[in-house]
């Protein structure tokens, strides 16, 4: 009875009109996202970019881009000669690491141990500003001592845009639990049915465990659409290879001596991690106002605060927790925010520390629900 | 079985909702009369202990009406409620009957029953948007009666029938009230005339006349309005 009943809310969720057009709309705009984004590189084969593989991103590598490189405006170019044209992925690896250490770095006069010591330079400068006590400095220059230097360049595109897309991953996906499960429990009330449901058998106590569980597997079945629709692109025209290059191609300044692929597990984890903490905010809201229209404006405020809303480096413990926010985490900001969260015998990233504060938060939604609902009277 | 109210009482904020009532429902029909804003339908949630009443308590056949148990042998159809319009009328029964634990097979059989008994076979399969008034208020019909219920409540269940319809349910409702029991409110107050055993007359949250009524004795109607108007 109880799985007739998960079905039937199941079917709420997923026949709902508005429901099928966010999520179709959700689609179309992470394709064209992700062509926009393909289209936008320039078109280099995946066997030219193969043929670099296993090269280190040294002196002379830049030695031999040296001819094409310019320096115009303040910012570092290459001319798209025949013969250089080979080397495009490498130089789209130096304009991240031009984008997140110097944007006015002049790539035609600078030898590969320059590269290496900016770098250097940069991440002890943002270490100083974020005001990180020694124990977090040791922790993190253990890790940096393992991180291969000079990089080496591997085909990667596939798995990096992926890593990127990730910030709009988060945002469609809070959209969609908004839009989706607002109405969970307010409908019931706005449309009477409260009446109905809070006299049955079921109605009182089992129906709250069902709908909570129909919203989750409907969040997640959103998360998984709304992933593969990015997913794919990506995978399909560079291919799934590069999963095991190292993570400084794409966050140059990220002192985490692991791969691409290592980290899209991570982020693939927090992502549906995310997506059952927004769920779950967004039921307890619903069952809290038991009006739809407040439960979407609630969460849009939020997300006009997790926007806008930015803590400066001298509020250490609010931009520490503030940082553990999902969107903040997906937004890859975290590979430039060195601060650890502090526990009894340990330290941990905001990777390590996020997990466990969703957890925290969805437990807690969970069991203030039940006792709202528990209590739920028609026609107060 | 007994349906018992002790001195329940609904207060919102400065307003006496429901005041003091106490009375008891056995088998048979229960009519509930009274004028819009009276208290019928604050009454009726109290019974159905959807809502919690300020002072007293209501019990059946030593169950308190919050019970899963009570929920189990009560059927209630509210004045008004919305139907999940992208559920055909068929589902939407289904779907009652697992909230009420109706097992797979009996929400089957009953499902098809009701279907029949309240005349939407010809429709069962359509989305509920497409229904007029009436036939929404036969699907809600139907699913008050899914769970054979012991005690059934109805708040003005009439509302939107064509004059057949209210004929027919005025048959189905006095074969019912035979081993149940049944309340229904209703301002019209020919539906009670014939089938009522009991008539409850509330004006202003409190109960100003309950008793048996014995149909063509005299005239409800008349008798209803001399009630009302001794209490002014």
């Amino acid at each position: 009875m109880l799985l007739t009943l998960y079905m039937f809310e199941l079917k709420k969720l997923f026949c709902t009109r508005v429901n099928a057009a966010a999520m179709t709309g959700a689609v179309i705009m992470l394709l064209f996202l992700a062509a926009s984004s393909v289209s936008e590189k320039q078109p280099v084969s995946r066997e030219a970019a193969g043929a670099l593989n296993g090269r280190q991103i040294d002196g002379a590598l830049l030695d031999e881009m040296r001819p094409a490189l310019r320096y115009e405006n303040g910012r570092s170019t290459m001319e798209m000669a025949e013969e250089y044209e080979k080397y495009v992925p490498v130089m789209d690896v130096l304009d991240v690491f031009a984008t997140a250490i110097d944007q006015d770095m002049d790539l035609s006069q600078m030898q590969g141990s320059d590269l290496y010591a900016l770098r250097e330079k940069e991440l002890a400068e943002r270490m100083e500003l974020q005001e990180l006590s020694e124990e977090e400095k040791a922790y993190w220059q253990r890790l940096e001592a393992q991180v291969q230097k000079p990089f080496v360049y591997g085909e990667h595109r596939g798995p990096g845009g992926l890593l990127r897309a990730f910030q709009a991953l988060g945002f469609f996906i809070f959209l969609l639990s908004a839009i989706g499960l607002s109405g969970i429990f307010a409908r019931e009330t706005a449309e009477g049915m409260n009446q109905l449901l809070l006299c049955s058998r079921y109605g009182k106590k089992d129906l709250y465990a069902v709908k909570l569980s129909a919203g989750f597997t409907w969040i997640l079945s959103a998360a998984l659409i709304v992933l593969l629709s990015v997913m794919l692109p990506y995978f399909g025209l560079y291919g799934t290879e590069g999963t095991s290059e190292m993570l400084q191609l794409v966050k140059p300044l990220s002192m985490l001596p692991c791969s691409i692929g290592h980290m899209l597990s991570v982020y693939t984890g927090i992502y549906f991690l995310a997506a059952v903490l927004f769920a779950a905010v967004t039921m307890l809201l619903s069952l809290m106002t038991q009006n739809q229209l407040a439960t979407v404006g609630l969460l849009m405020g939020y997300l006009l605060i997790d926007l806008f809303v930015v803590f400066p480096d001298r509020c250490s413990l609010l931009q520490r927790l503030w940082s553990l926010r999902p969107n903040s985490i997906l937004m890859n900001a975290g590979f430039s925010n060195y601060r650890l969260i502090s526990l009894p015998g340990r330290l941990l990233m905001n990777y390590q520390a996020a997990p466990v504060l969703y957890l925290i938060i969805v437990t807690a939604a969970l069991f203030m629900g039940r006792r709202k609902y528990g209590r739920l009277q028609v026609g107060r | 079985m007994e349906l018992t109210a002790d001195r329940i009482s609904k207060q919102y904020k400065n307003k006496i909702a429901v005041d003091r009532l106490s009375f008891t429902l056995t088998e048979g029909v229960t009519g509930l009369l009274g004028s819009n804003g009276a208290g019928k339908t604050t009454l009726m949630r109290l019974l159905c202990g959807i809502l919690v009443p300020t002072s007293g308590s209501v019990a059946c056949g030593g169950m308190d009406v919050c019970t899963e148990e009570y929920r189990d042998i009560l059927g209630y159809l509210p004045q008004e409620f919305g139907y999940y319009p992208e559920f055909t009328g068929r589902d939407f029964l289904l779907y009652m009957s697992a909230v009420k634990g109706l097992p797979r097979r009996d929400a089957l059989r009953r499902t098809e029953e009701l279907i029949e008994l309240v005349g939407l076979k010809p429709v069962a399969r359509k989305k509920v948007r497409t229904y007029s008034g009436g036939m929404k208020q036969r699907l809600g019909i139907a699913q008050a009666l899914l769970n054979d219920p012991q005690v059934l409540i109805m708040d003005e269940p009439t509302a939107g029938l064509d004059p057949q319809e209210r004929i027919r349910f005025r048959e189905l409702i006095a074969g019912l009230g035979k081993n149940r029991i049944v309340l229904l409110s209703t301002h019209i107050v020919s539906d009670l005339e014939h089938i009522a055993d009991q008539l409850m007359i509330m004006k202003e949250g409190r109960l100003v006349w309950q008793g048996k009524w014995h149909a063509g004795k005299e005239d409800l109607e008349a008798f209803y309005i001399s009630k009302i108007q001794d209490e002014r």
